[in-house]
């Protein structure tokens, strides 16, 4: 039986794909050769014509010698479905935390400059109360913000099955492999295994209580660990340690006239800016979100996952198996 | 009789207290879920950028190979055969310049919305005071909660606010897609009936053996319409699909549309 096959010459011209049955577009244009196609009697004519005129000469017709009982070829075909391979488990360094990819936003401050307080010490509670309201109180949600990109930077293709994912590209492969088989057993006897045989779709488990579903929905992962950043920080960072990062300024504001037309000043204090201790914070809870183990976390999620892929893989190759056993 | 009614109304008032630090603490878990939703959001509304930024990278790919695989081949085989008929200059164009580069501009992505936290509104002293006195310590527990839930709730709205904007750029990047998939599809199309008047012309500039009084009205008719049908794809592959601003450019849109008016006449004639 004849296929057609296409070279790395291919220029992406386009002129071999239309309107014909045995090569397709690749994303960049290329020319691929549809797998399990083999080239009828009545068309060898037509691609032999195609495969003249590519421009790049990148197209060529192989002879594949298919002579083989119906036995043998199921024996070819289980061999070649038992081969195949597992997806690998992925590589810790896959999950890295490059804390500066980060960027932490938080609301702004009120009061500044506002010179109202009789004391350096009422002026250091105030800016620590506003701190406190504008980012101390935000450290679990600035924890869970910065652990939800991470999830999403080096989890995604994971957990994510309506992006581009790692199922679907292997899904992908192992479906040409039975489309090769079922278009051999076609060549070869007359009659297709069927489309469900050729339909790929093995994923980890996907109901409402399994990993992909809490990781897709945010439940698993990050609020975790965002509390535990936020216990270790109120624990190791207590909002007093602050005070040295707000700017506390003083100067003599007039009050009043005094009794006999005198003028009357008194001296008041103000915080200047809360900023550089908000900043801190924001490097501390990123620093802190390192420190946790969302690295070795994330990767255990992403293996947890592939190990369920490769479970119903398994499956599903099996169930293959047993369509092709079921020959006669 | 009036110790026990204390202690009976004691009780009450404990198990109360509890309830009320219960409900507190379920507005708080209530407060994260809806934040950590939220940021799940936003994170989605990058991905959706970065895939159409991805897949209209790949289209713009397409049809930069389309358009250098046609200048390397049928262009090239149109140059050879017309040396001595040859006034069209085949200089790459604004539209093979620009493919080339194949980046797009990403400012404009790079400026969605930074995670914002929405931030708590604090009870003043005076309100805490107040609150504390008139309804206990538990309650105002319950109006913190409360306060962080409608931050919480904000956010939400922003990242629903950040998520429309995504989907406003994705738009954009399917319209580029749509676009640039269009244009190769048309200059393939173009290029597999140039390919044919190419090689039919060669026959008719063979069978004449160069010399132009051996040439009959129907060969002329041959090189004539080959000619216009390279003007034709000409302009098709000069015309960029985006102005100086990175705007979309109409004239990319009046090239398609008249290339596959010419398609259309082209195949009802065939």
């Amino acid at each position: 039986m004849k296929k057609v096959t296409v070279s790395g010459k291919c220029n992406a011209c386009g002129l071999c794909t239309i309107d014909q049955k045995y090569l397709e577009e690749s994303s960049t244009g290329m020319a691929v050769a549809v797998s399990g196609k083999y080239i009828s009697d009545n068309d060898l004519q037509q691609v032999e014509e195609l495969v003249r005129n590519c421009p790049e000469g990148a197209l060529s017709i192989v002879e594949e010698v298919l002579n083989m009982s119906k036995q043998d070829f199921v024996k070819n075909a289980v061999k070649q479905l038992e081969s195949i391979a597992e997806l690998g488990k992925p590589k810790s360094s896959d999950f890295s935390f490059i804390s500066s990819d980060y960027l932490l936003s938080t609301g702004f401050p009120n009061g500044e400059g506002d010179y109202i307080y009789s004391t350096r010490d009422k002026a250091i509670k105030a800016a620590l109360k506003e701190f406190d309201r504008i980012a101390y109180s935000q450290i679990k949600v600035m924890a869970l913000n910065v652990l939800t990109m991470y999830k999403s930077k080096c989890l995604a293709p994971y957990y994510d099955l309506d992006s581009p994912n790692l199922y679907d590209e292997n899904n992908k492969k192992i479906e040409n492999i039975l489309k090769e088989i079922n278009g051999r057993y076609k060549a070869l006897f007359g009659e297709s295994l069927g489309y469900e045989f050729e339909t790929f779709e093995a994923y980890p488990d996907r109901d409402s209580n399994s990993t992909l579903r809490g990781l897709f929905k945010n439940e698993y992962f990050a609020p975790t660990l965002a509390s535990k950043v936020e216990k270790k920080m109120n624990a190791e960072y207590p909002i007093s340690q602050y005070s040295c990062y707000c700017y506390i300024n003083d100067r003599e504001v007039w009050e009043e006239k005094g009794a006999f037309g005198r003028e009357k000043y008194v001296r008041r204090y103000c915080y200047n800016s809360i900023e550089n201790a908000v900043d801190h914070l924001k490097e501390n809870v990123i620093r802190n979100v390192s420190y946790t183990d969302c690295q070795a976390s994330a990767h255990a999620f992403a293996c947890s996952l592939i190990y369920q892929y490769n479970y119903n893989m398994k499956k599903e190759i099996r169930e293959r198996i047993d369509i092709l056993k079921r020959l006669k | 009789m009036i110790i026990e009614l204390l202690i009976a109304g004691g009780a009450v008032t404990t198990v109360n207290e509890f309830r009320k630090i219960g409900k507190s603490l379920k507005i708080d878990e209530e407060a994260m879920h809806r934040y950590a939703k939220s940021f799940s959001r936003s994170a989605d509304a990058k991905r959706m950028i970065e895939q159409c930024e991805k897949s209209a990278d790949e289209s713009m790919l397409k049809l930069a190979n389309r358009k250098r695989a046609i200048l390397k081949s049928s262009i090239k085989d149109f140059l050879e055969i017309y040396q001595n008929i040859q006034n069209i200059s085949f200089i790459e164009g604004e539209g093979i310049k620009e493919l080339s580069s194949l980046s797009l501009s990403n400012a404009d992505i790079k400026q969605l919305g930074t995670m914002s936290v929405s931030s708590n509104i604090p009870l003043s002293d005076k309100e805490m005071i107040t609150s504390v006195m008139f309804k206990g310590i538990t309650s105002t527990m319950i109006k913190d909660s409360e306060r962080k839930l409608s931050a919480a709730n904000n956010q939400m709205r922003a990242a629903n606010v950040e998520y429309s904007q995504a989907e406003t750029i994705a738009l954009l990047y399917n319209e580029i897609k749509n676009r640039a998939d269009k244009m190769a599809d048309l200059l393939k199309q173009m290029n597999a009936i140039l390919v044919k008047s190419v090689a039919e012309t060669r026959k008719v500039i063979i069978s004449s053996d160069n010399n132009a009084k051996n040439f009959s009205r129907d060969d002329k008719l041959v090189v004539i319409n080959c000619i216009n049908w390279v003007k034709g794809v000409k302009e098709i592959l000069d015309a960029p699909l985006f102005n100086k601003d990175g705007e979309l450019e109409k004239q990319a849109e009046e090239a398609i549309r008249i290339g596959e008016e010419k398609l259309r006449e082209i195949k009802g004639a065939i």
